[in-house]
């Protein structure tokens, strides 16, 4: 697929999406219920709406822009273009779409009645200190995954270097060895340094988005406005669950690749490399909490006492 | 969940309608002594207000002794404030007069028909 067809595919997607979830007067109320508000009226309904459409109206420019952003980013990098990574860059451009939303919403001004709650408010009220427990736990993973695969880059790079273009070496000992020019490729990849990148990143967007929905101004009705702030809150921890256990995963894949880069007539990993091996094991426990992560998002508990009370 | 409203359009003094409310929560037992208040900032946000005519609400209820500002525990109701003098009540009429009457004449109204509108207005 050219790089045409893929920003069009994705703006497509985007759009697709907007149509399919373009809230109207039920989703309003329906999506109130579900974040614990109990018998919603028209009028927060409205507000629910407004909510909605505010951040959905953001899907096919951001969907539009993540393949066209990664383009750029790998143009920069001198890195060939690729379609892989389809995923990660939906979870991407969700991410950002929500954070943008929480900017935009927290850089509104106020107009008409202003109603306050006199309670203070903190991230505990939005979302269990453990998820955020969780996505931090992941993070601080994916970058030490990271880090010791960049550690390790270097000396890919030599054995990388030493190879020449059409992948044929021969050895000391007369022996020949061949290696693919995607293989010699993979190598040079920065995929630790992107790992790290996009899990600092992703940690700042979902936190950021948690402090801005702790923080931003009230939202009219007092019950709207807390099941708003929790849904945006709890649904960023979602998404940030799940793309911070993406880069762990990425960033375990290349330490692994890493550390099994054995060719004939090059010296052998260094022994912390080999030492990293247990990670091996990360993957299906870290997929598996990404699943968590998504299905609690999905699936507010019935109880929502921080929305109950204010409604 | 207590709650404040402040009505910009009113022509009362925004700092004045979070004071007064406030100060109305306490009396009736609403925000019982010992309650902690949002902090200023986050008050000042969520009714789209500066920061500062938050502040200035909170400094006079604390220079009254009504609110006491911790760094550790923030703001909290620490008295109910002394019911206001005979004084206090017909000073605040005056200023409610003062304010009433620049907003009736800003709409061109008379005082027959301002006066009109208070009798509609009184429960």
């Amino acid at each position: 697929m050219t790089g045409i067809e893929s920003v069009l595919l994705h703006g497509v997607i985007g759009v697709a999406l907007l149509v399919v979830l373009w809230p109207t007067r039920s989703t309003g109320l329906r999506f109130l219920r579900r974040w614990g508000v109990a018998d919603p009226d028209e009028r927060q309904g409205a507000l629910a709406v407004k909510y909605l459409r505010d951040r959905r109206l953001l899907y096919p420019l951001l969907f539009l822009g993540a393949p066209a952003a990664t383009a750029l980013a790998a143009r920069a990098l001198g890195l060939p273009p690729t379609d892989s990574g389809g995923a990660l860059r939906f979870l991407a451009a969700l991410i950002v779409a929500l954070l943008l939303a929480e900017t935009l919403a927290a850089l509104r001004r106020a107009r008409g009645l202003r109603i306050a709650t006199l309670t203070r408010r903190s991230r505990r009220d939005l979302v269990p200190g453990w998820a955020v427990g969780t996505l931090v736990a992941l993070g601080a993973v994916a970058v030490a995954l990271a880090v010791a695969g960049l550690v390790a880059q270097p000396r890919a790079s030599r054995i990388a270097s030493s190879i020449p273009a059409d992948g044929v070496r021969r050895s000391a000992d007369n022996g020949t060895s061949i290696v693919s020019p995607q293989y010699l490729a993979e190598l040079t990849h920065p995929t630790s340094l992107l790992a790290l990148a996009g899990a600092v990143a992703g940690l700042v967007a979902a936190l950021g988005v948690v402090r801005l929905a702790v923080r931003r101004g009230s939202f009219g009705d007092p019950g709207v406005d807390a099941a708003l702030r929790t849904r945006s809150a709890r649904v960023a921890v979602g998404i940030g669950i799940a793309w911070t256990a993406s880069m762990v995963l990425v960033a375990n894949n290349r330490l692994g690749l890493l550390r099994n880069l054995d060719l004939p007539g090059f010296p052998p990993a260094p022994d912390w490399l080999e030492l990293t091996s247990f990670t091996d094991l990360l993957g299906l426990p870290v997929f598996a909490v990404a699943v968590v992560g998504w299905i609690w998002v999905a699936n507010p508990p019935r109880r929502l006492p921080y929305v109950r009370d204010a409604a | 969940m207590t709650r404040i409203v402040v009505d910009p359009g009113s022509g009362v003094a925004p700092w004045r309608q979070v004071r007064d409310q406030l100060v109305h929560l306490i009396r009736v037992g609403e925000l019982p002594v010992g309650s902690r208040l949002p902090s200023i900032r986050q008050l000042a946000r969520d009714l789209g207000l500066a920061v500062g005519t938050v502040a200035r609400v909170y400094r006079e209820l604390e220079t009254a002794g009504t609110l006491h500002t911790a760094r550790r525990n923030g703001t909290v109701v620490a008295a109910v404030p002394r019911p206001d003098t005979d004084a206090d009540v017909a000073a605040a009429l005056a200023r409610a007069a003062a304010e009433y009457v620049t907003c009736a004449r800003a709409l061109g109204i008379d005082r027959q028909d301002a006066v009109q509108a208070v009798w509609h207005a009184y429960p």
